[in-house]
Order: structure tokens, then sequence, then C-alpha cells
């Protein structure tokens, strides 16, 4: 009997359960597939925390062989916790032998984020205190060099503000009638004007620091606005 | 026109035809094929829906469509951009749109936003990143109070110096609390709880 036969003396309801059955046994093979699929699609990669991270010290590495040289501290003021960038050249990378003094305080290794050839960074002492000029000072192998503009410490507390707007520059908030305002530039360049003056800027140079004195020559701490500066 | 004749005729055949058509191995194969076509048609459609991971308990405090933008050179790119509310102190909840980026360790706000959000960057701590060619970018860091649904957020941002640079939402405070679910068939980003 051929399959042409079977199939035509088969009924529609003998063809219904036997359609039935074979799509059931269909069915396993397919979902086992489908399945597998989806679990392909559902792989996770779980996060991982990681140790805390510390600011670990960095690791020491070769001394500068000439003299090491600053060319500019930016920005010229900042308050306890903040990063201040040192440029310059012969600075290293990270010499075992080297003392970094913000005036008379010491910057521990552990506030030293980064030390490179050129480009120092660090962050001033949360406990740092000041009531005098502070000058950065940097000796590596016994060679000292020192930026000659004063670096300003402030606090949050501080209210007397520097502005520059277009090419003016004003202080605000000056707790006294007399003091002086001390401008820096990068052609080496200063002007010295009265803090009630409005101060005219000029236009092809750029300002490297500013600090505040009062009459008897002790230094204001002051803050500036960052956008101000451009830092 | 057919005749009342041809008609009858035709009308006589039919039965035959009914018969032969139902009784037709070709027919009954078709219907065979067909009806287990059928049952397992559902089976194809339910079972990646029965295996599909569904999480067990989520809110969805916040949803977005795909944002797609044309690139010169790349076409058509969608950009996981996201609105949320952020507080300003004079004008409370303002929305503000975030790229979603889990590369950035912090979410950062361009510092022309510092002052509306009530903040003097000169009072914030001043830390750097590194941008391109190693050159140092300034940023200031502080915390501003978000809303994702009905839940008031603080997250830590940096305001950072590029003023055209869009918001970033980036990992620190925010994706250790929150799933970011991107349906890539619904062209939906979903932030839930």
């Amino acid at each position: 009997m051929s399959i042409k036969t079977i199939i035509e003396r088969l009924s529609f309801k003998k063809l219904t359960g036997l359609a039935l059955i074979s799509a059931i046994v269909l069915m396993i093979p397919i979902s086992v597939e489908l399945s597998k699929q989806q679990t392909k699609t559902t792989g996770k990669a779980y996060f991982e925390k990681s140790d805390i991270t510390s600011s670990k010290p960095l690791e020491y590495g070769n001394s500068p062989i000439g003299k090491p040289n600053i060319s500019l501290v930016w920005p010229f003021l900042g308050k306890p916790g903040d990063v201040v960038l040192i440029y310059g050249n012969n600075f290293g990378n990270n010499p075992k032998n080297k003392t970094l003094y913000l005036g008379l305080q010491f910057i521990p290794e552990n506030n030293i984020i980064a030390w490179t050839p050129e480009v120092i960074e660090f962050q001033i002492p949360k406990d740092f205190q000041t009531n005098t000029f502070d000058f950065i000072k940097l000796t590596i192998k016994e060679q000292t060099t020192e930026w000659k503009h004063p670096f300003t410490v402030y606090s949050t507390n501080t209210i007397v503000q520097v502005k520059k707007q277009e090419e003016f520059l004003s202080v605000a908030n000056y707790p006294i009638t007399d003091g002086v305002v001390n401008i820096d530039f990068d052609d080496g360049s200063q002007i010295t004007a009265k803090v009630n003056d409005n101060i005219s800027l000029p236009t092809d140079k750029s300002i490297i620091s500013i600090y505040l004195t009062d009459d008897d020559g002790r230094n204001i701490p002051f803050y500036v606005d960052p956008g101000d500066f451009g830092f | 026109m057919m005749s009342d004749k041809q008609i009858k005729q035709w009308v006589d055949h039919v039965p035959n035809f009914k018969t032969y058509i139902l009784h037709n191995y070709i027919t009954k194969t078709i219907y065979f094929f067909g009806l287990i076509i059928i049952f397992i048609i559902p089976t194809i459609l339910i079972i990646p829906k029965i295996f599909k991971q569904q999480p067990e308990n989520f809110d969805i405090l916040l949803e977005t469509h795909y944002k797609k933008v044309v690139w010169e050179d790349y076409g058509e790119v969608f950009e996981p951009i996201i609105e949320i509310p952020i507080y300003y102190p004079e004008k409370g909840f303002q929305k503000e749109e975030f790229l979603i980026d889990s590369g950035a360790l912090v979410s950062s706000l361009s510092r022309e936003k510092a002052q509306p959000l009530g903040f003097s960057l000169a009072m914030l701590p001043r830390t750097t990143f590194k941008s391109f060619g190693n050159s140092y970018i300034f940023a200031y860091r502080a915390n501003i109070l978000t809303k994702l649904g009905n839940e008031e957020l603080s997250i830590p941002i940096v305001f950072t110096e590029a003023a055209e640079t869009k918001s970033i939402l980036g990992r620190m405070g925010f994706f250790d609390k929150y799933s970011i679910y991107f349906d890539s068939t619904d062209q939906i980003i979903q932030i839930r709880n």
C-alpha cells in the first residue's frame, strides 16, 4: 500500500490527531533550541567591587640630570584640599630625594598626585595654615628652585574677592581702606595699584600671579572666580 | 450566459468535485502539515517569552525614547540622553539633559551652571582631569539634588571647563544605585529602582 493510499484513507479526525502528536514531538527540540538561544542572550557579567583604592604614594623614578626649573605655578591661589600644578622642567620621574614646600609647610608624599619631568601635581594639605606669603620651593638632589611669585592660600571663610571683568581688575569686600594689589605678568612686568582702584589690564600679557598686601606689607588672603582667570 | 441545462450540469458536478478534493492526498497532506505549523507557531512565539529574563521587582523611575543623531561620517546613531530634573535654588527642579556614560567616573556639568545651582566655584574642592594630549583640566566637586520619579537623589558631580559639552551622567552615586536598561526593541531607556 503506497503512502498516497494511506493518506487518502485517513479521516480528517485521524489526520488532526496525528498532526497534534507530530507537533508535540517537534515542539520538544524546538523548545530546547529556543531556550538555549535565550540563555545565550541573557549572559550576565556581574560587576565586582574592587578593593578600596587608596591614594597610594607614587613609585619612585629617575632623578633629573640638571637643576629643576619652575616656569609656572597654576593657579596662583587655592584653599586646603585644592589641587595645584607646577609646570617646568628637570623635575625627574618622582625622584626619591626631593622636597616640596608651600611656604613653610612640607608637602607630604601622599599629597603629591603626579610627578613627571615637566609637571608636578599636588594637593594643598587640608590642615594647611598660613599667615604670611607662601612661595613654592622645590629641592631635588640638593638642587633648589623657587617660584618667585607668592601663592595665596585662602579658606572657605575668605570674603575678599579679586574680580576680573573684561580688561579690568577690582577688589571687593576689602576689610580696610588701604591696601595694595600686585599683579605679576608672564613677561616679568608687574602692576601695583591701590585696592580701591579699578585696574586696567594690558591685553597682550597674561596674569601669572596676584597678591594683596595691607599697609604693613602683610598678605591678605582673597579668592577669585576661577572662570575670570581660566582655571 | 449559461443555459439552465449547463448550470444543472455544473451543479451536479460539484459534489463529485468536493469529494475528490476532500479525499485527495494532496489536500490531506497540506491539511496535515498546515495543522503542525499552526500548532508549532504559538510555541515559537511563547517559549522565548517564558525564558526571557524578567527582573523580579522593579519600579521604572524614568523612561525616555532613544534620541537619534545623524553624524556626517557615521550616519544615524542613537545617543543615550535622558532628561533628569535637577534642583535650582531659585527655580526649583528644572529638567536637564544628561548623556549616560558608563565610562565616566563621575557626572559632570559645565561650570556655567555652578552659579545658578547655588555654588561658588572658588569655594568648591578643586581637582584635575587629564584631557587630550595629557593637558590638565580643572574641575570642581559638588553634590546636586536630582529627582528620579518621586525619589530625590543627591549625586556627586564635577563642574568642568568645557561649556559646549553635554552634561554627563557617570558612574559614581548613580550606576551603583540604579539599573539602567536599554531596550533596543522598543528603543527606550529606563532607569529602574
